[in-house]
């Protein structure tokens, strides 16, 4: 059984269809990345299976159970494309913030707190408010605040955009660790050396799936060298299909 | 419980680190209060009054009424009121007395006005009739006036006057005062708990936050827990600082006015909270509080409904700033007990609890649970 699954997700702005039926599912210990330029509906995908917006239609569950759930939420972290932090508090204090609301004090958040922090490669100094730190530090602090509560299901919008590559490379490792021991990630990304490192793929163009499996196999079908390449013949197959079908998501 | 309890821990820790908005928050409202205070507390306007020609009598009369008295020729005397360095022109044409007033700021109308209404009856008073006895062959003198009825220029007595409530110290502002002390927390309250929440989803954390089991009930009481908790203090503050170094006077109880300020400032909460529901940025925070809140002040009362349109007093009526300006006024000038003023308290309180439910609704919007 998935330990998420979404099921034909369609989610409309105003007048804009911007998913047009989703359907994904995650295994436990799986990194699945989604994989699209910006505008693609990754970010909207996302926050439909973080529970953050409605989707117009469709069914999302994590863990076996429909969501959006506050007792799943519990077991779940999130971390949003912007850093979503309290730039007008220290590093600290987001941190504890975000561990009461998941009921961790004293001890056991300071705890949590020093090994979040190590996971996303951080030091924090005492007394600096989160916007005098760099955009990098910022984005590893977020992702701190995300892994606090050690979720068993883990949604990364974009984690690793503003940063060194050095500490891009350790995060993922972190992230593999992560996967290791159970945990599942869901982590979005236009990068394509980040997509390599995922378990699977789902490239997603226009609110749709123009292809999924792991990076090896889409190569492979696209009998394609690099995953751009099989990317682009995907998004073309695609273009054609709906040509043909007379615009189906139209 | 828990959750609103981290929230509300959280706005505080965000205070600690922004003392200037803390300093914003409790100086500016009080130091508008001093200048209004100071500025409504001054003197009564002495008027300026240019004679031509008017018998002394009437011009130390003038002043007497506490207007200020230059003499110049009728052409001169026009071309100063003109140019609005004077505010009054007097001079006698046969029996009608003449006046030009400069005529632009009703208050120093007035004010020349009652100059010379009062110059008038006194000069009338201090006529004396100069009759001389009369002289009879024989060098008899008779004084005709023992004989004669005589016309009595007797001003009337003054007449005795008991205040109900207030004094006859009291001063014009003293009146706005209590409105001023409701209106400014509410105005200062509903900026900065507006641009914060503003700022709570321009930032990205509301949306994180949604991602997260907290309930939406617990976000919003946060909220309040935390800006009531810190509002507490600032109308503490604001008050204190009005009545016992402003010195605005107070016939009523510290502590009730202090309760009715923090209602104020509790609706003042609320409804920033919801409003910043519809703004994208803090700049339209500051747009709907020109809608919300500018009308809310010209209608709270502060200046008297009575006479205008039913439909204007109808929509004072809606308003919640109207509730506390009033409650403001009958404890503070009348000495109104809690009893008095719990029905104002209580429409203020219902406001409040309706602004919080429609916040818990709004976020809806991102989440349904």
């Amino acid at each position: 059984m998935p330990i998420l699954s979404a099921r034909d997700i369609v989610q409309r702005f105003g007048q804009q269809e911007v998913l047009h039926g989703v359907s994904l599912g995650v295994e436990r210990g799986e990194i699945l990345g989604l994989l699209g330029p910006s505008g693609a509906g990754k970010t909207t995908l996302v926050n439909v299976i973080a529970g953050v917006t409605e989707p117009e239609s469709g069914i999302v569950e994590a863990f076996g159970k429909p969501m959006p759930s506050l007792q799943l939420m519990r077991r779940m972290g999130y971390m949003a494309q912007s850093d979503a932090l309290y730039t007008d508090l220290t590093a600290a204090e987001n941190l504890a913030f975000f561990g009461a609301i998941y009921g961790l004090t004293g001890n056991a958040l300071k705890h949590a707190g020093e090994r979040a922090l190590e996971t996303a490669h951080l030091t924090v100094e005492p007394g600096k408010l989160a916007r005098e730190y760099s955009g990098g530090m910022r984005r590893r602090l977020s992702l701190a605040t995300a892994i606090l509560h050690e979720p068993d299901l883990l949604i990364l919008d974009e984690p690793t955009i503003g940063l060194d590559p050095l500490h891009r490379v350790d995060i993922w490792e972190a992230f593999r660790q992560m996967a290791e021991t159970g945990k599942t990630m869901i982590v979005t990304t236009h990068v394509m050396d980040e997509a390599e490192r995922c378990d699977r793929l789902a490239m997603i163009r226009d609110g749709v799936f123009i292809a999924m499996g792991s990076p090896d196999e889409l190569r492979q079908r696209a009998g394609a060298a690099t995953l751009e390449d099989a990317f682009l013949y995907f998004a073309r197959v695609e273009m054609a299909s709906t040509a043909e079908g007379g615009g189906a998501h139209a | 419980m828990r959750n609103a309890y981290a929230v509300s821990l959280r706005i505080l820790r965000q205070f600690k680190h922004d003392p200037r908005t803390l300093f914003m928050m409790i100086v500016a409202p009080v130091l508008a209060l001093f200048l209004l205070n100071v500025i409504f507390g001054s003197p009564d306007y002495e008027p300026l009054i240019v004679t031509a020609d008017m018998p002394s009598d009437f011009v130390s009369a003038l002043e007497d009424a506490g207007a200020r008295i230059a003499t110049a020729s009728d052409v001169e005397a026009l071309d100063l009121v003109e140019q609005g360095e004077a505010d009054a022109f007097v001079t006698q044409d046969g029996d009608v007395l003449r006046v030009w007033i400069e005529g632009s700021d009703p208050s120093k109308t007035g004010a020349v006005l009652r100059a010379i209404n009062v110059a008038q009856i006194e000069a009338l008073v201090s006529v004396e009739l100069d009759i001389k006895p009369i002289t009879l062959p024989g060098g008899l003198e008779i004084d005709v006036t023992e004989y004669l009825p005589l016309p009595s220029f007797e001003p009337p007595a003054a007449p005795e006057v008991a205040y109900v409530h207030g004094s006859e110290d009291m001063r014009v502002f003293d009146f706005y005062g209590p409105v001023f002390i409701g209106v400014f927390v509410f105005f200062y309250v509903f900026i900065t708990s507006g641009i914060s929440f503003v700022r709570e989803r321009t930032g990205g954390t509301l949306e994180r936050l949604m991602a997260t089991p907290i309930h939406r009930w617990e976000l919003v009481l946060g909220y309040v827990a935390g800006f009531g908790l810190f509002t507490l203090a600032q109308s503490a503050i604001v008050v204190a600082a009005s009545i016992y170094w402003v010195g605005f006077p107070n016939l009523g109880n510290f502590w009730l006015v202090l309760l009715i300020a923090l209602s104020m400032a509790l609706v003042s909460l609320t409804l920033g909270i919801l409003v910043s529901e519809f703004a994208n940025t803090e700049l339209q925070v500051m747009q709907l509080m020109q809608i919300i809140v500018i009308p809310q002040i010209l209608l709270s009362g502060m200046f008297d409904l009575s006479q205008t349109p039913g439909w204007m007093q109808m929509l004072g009526k809606a308003f919640p700033v109207t509730y506390g300006a009033e409650a403001m006024r009958a404890v503070m000038l009348r000495g109104a007990g809690f009893g008095d003023v719990a029905a104002e308290l209580a429409v203020l309180w219902v406001f409040a609890a309706v602004f919080f439910i429609g916040n818990i609704v709004a976020l809806r919007k991102y989440r349904r649970i």
